[in-house]
Formats: structure tokens, C-alpha cells, sequence
């Protein structure tokens, strides 16, 4: 099974569980086992609840776009915002693995990255023309 | 968020009544759980079987109201469903909550003199 689909929400944290509903059912579809199909809905989650709560802040416009594209070997997600770009320096931490140990200390925020870089096989973040697109990707289960 | 309170056995035991701890109800979540703090009540019980996702900034409350305690203090979660110890083992913080199975056997494990000033 191969497709793609895109959805808009606006910038507003009570609408992204919907979004969150439609990875896990696709993932599901796909054959992923249930861990992974949970943690799949958890790293687009956060990648959104990023767009809203640090990139659009408290500003009361804006969306946040998702497009799905299922390909024969993977599932690639891209999230765009037209918000503040996330800070490099917080991607380059958490992609090194640096940072994966999630620290035992008790931090009340500041995982929504590291989370998507365990969860993901890769992801790159893109900042063009004022819009910031966090491109995910994991393969697909085999068989 | 839909929640339920008791004070049993010097803790505060709550039960989370809606299936999901996100970003857009962690805040109000805090609030509330801190507010039915009677004063000397450093244990706190979530009930959280009929919650089947948590992100990382409903997580972000759980941590805070851990933190609101003190030290010698405890948040206890019980009933997790498999899904949720999961994302607990994911986010390394297995080790700074307590798991029971069920309200009642973490109040039956409860150190009495520890839930009280």
C-alpha cells in the first residue's frame, strides 16, 4: 500500500490529538506492532505541540500542515509552521544522541525532541522562506 | 481533564477519567491536582488506567507535581496500562515514578508515617 495525505490544523494544542488518531490508524494499517505504532503517534505529537507551543508561541494565528507520503520501504511525515524556527543547536543535540539518555533529572519539559529522535529513523529540520518544515522518516515494517 | 480525588491514607489518590494527558490539558491538569494538595500530603496516587497516550508535556505535569512534593515525597502511578509503561521506559522516567497495579495496593503499600508531615 502506497499514498499520501495532507491536513492542515489550526495552531491550537486541542486539535492535534486528531492528527495523532490518524498516524496511529495508518501505522496500524501498515503492520507496525502496537509499541511502535503508539510511539509513531507520539513523535508526531510532539513535532506538532513544538510548532505551537515555541514556534507560534502566543500568537493566535497560524497553522501547522502534515503531509503522510506511505512509499514501498517507508512512512515519511513533514510538518510545516510558519512560526519560529526551533533552534538548531537543540536539533544537533538531540540527533547526536546526546541527549537520548532523557537525564534522570526531573525536567519538566524539553523532551518533545528527543523523543522524535528515538522514535525516528531520521528526521531533518528545514527553514525556508519563513516557513519551517520537520521532515520525519521510519521504514516500514518488512512483510 | 476530567479528574476525581480522595484523600485516603494521608495520600491524595486522583483518578484520570479521560484517556488522554496532552499538551492542551497538561496545564489545567497541574492546576488541578495541586490545588486538592491538603497541606502535609506529600504522596500523590493517579489512577491513570483508562489513559492511553501521555506526551512529553503531559509528562512535564507529572514531573511537576513529583517536584511539588519534596523530597520524601512519592507520585505513584497506578493501573498504567502496557502502552503507557512503555512511554514511561522510553522517557527514562520508569525511575522516578512508583508503579502499582491498583489504587488499592498502592495504598496498601503506603509508608504511613512518610504520608504525613
Amino acid at each position: 500500500m502506497t499514498g499520501k495525505i495532507r491536513a492542515k490544523i489550526h495552531n491550537d494544542l486541542g486539535s492535534v490529538w486528531l492528527v495523532g488518531v490518524l498516524v496511529r490508524s495508518v501505522c496500524a494499517e501498515l503492520g507496525f506492532l502496537r509499541k511502535e505504532t503508539h510511539r509513531m503517534e507520539l513523535a508526531v505529537v510532539e513535532a506538532i505541540n513544538n510548532c505551537i507551543q515555541h514556534g507560534y508561541r502566543d500568537r493566535q494565528e497560524g497553522t501547522v500542515e502534515i503531509e503522510m507520503e506511505i512509499t514501498p520501504e517507508l512512512i515519511c511525515l513533514e510538518i510545516a509552521d510558519e512560526g519560529e524556527a526551533i533552534l538548531q543547536s537543540v536539533l544537533r543535540e538531540a540527533a547526536s544522541g546526546n541527549s537520548r539518555e532523557f537525564a534522570a533529572e526531573e525536567r519538566e519539559s524539553g523532551r518533545g525532541v528527543e523523543i522524535i529522535a528515538e522514535v525516528m529513523d531520521s528526521f531533518v529540520h528545514l527553514h525556508e522562506g519563513g516557513r519551517n518544515v520537520l521532515r520525519m522518516e521510519k521504514k516500514r515494517p518488512r512483510g | 481533564m476530567r479528574i476525581e480525588t480522595k484523600t485516603e491514607g494521608g495520600a491524595l489518590v486522583v483518578w484520570l477519567r479521560d484517556s488522554r494527558l496532552g499538551a492542551d490539558v497538561a496545564s489545567e491538569f497541574k492546576k488541578e491536582v495541586t490545588g486538592h494538595l491538603a497541606p502535609g500530603v506529600r504522596i500523590v496516587l493517579l489512577e491513570m488506567s483508562q489513559v492511553n497516550f501521555v506526551d512529553s508535556t503531559g509528562l512535564g505535569a507529572l514531573v511537576a507535581i513529583r517536584k511539588q512534593l519534596g523530597n520524601g515525597g512519592m507520585l505513584g502511578v497506578c493501573g498504567a496500562q502496557q502502552i503507557l509503561m512503555e512511554f514511561f521506559e522510553l522517557t527514562r522516567l520508569d525511575k522516578i515514578f512508583q508503579f502499582f497495579p491498583s489504587v488499592e495496593s498502592g495504598v496498601a503499600e503506603l509508608p504511613v508515617e512518610g504520608a504525613r508531615q
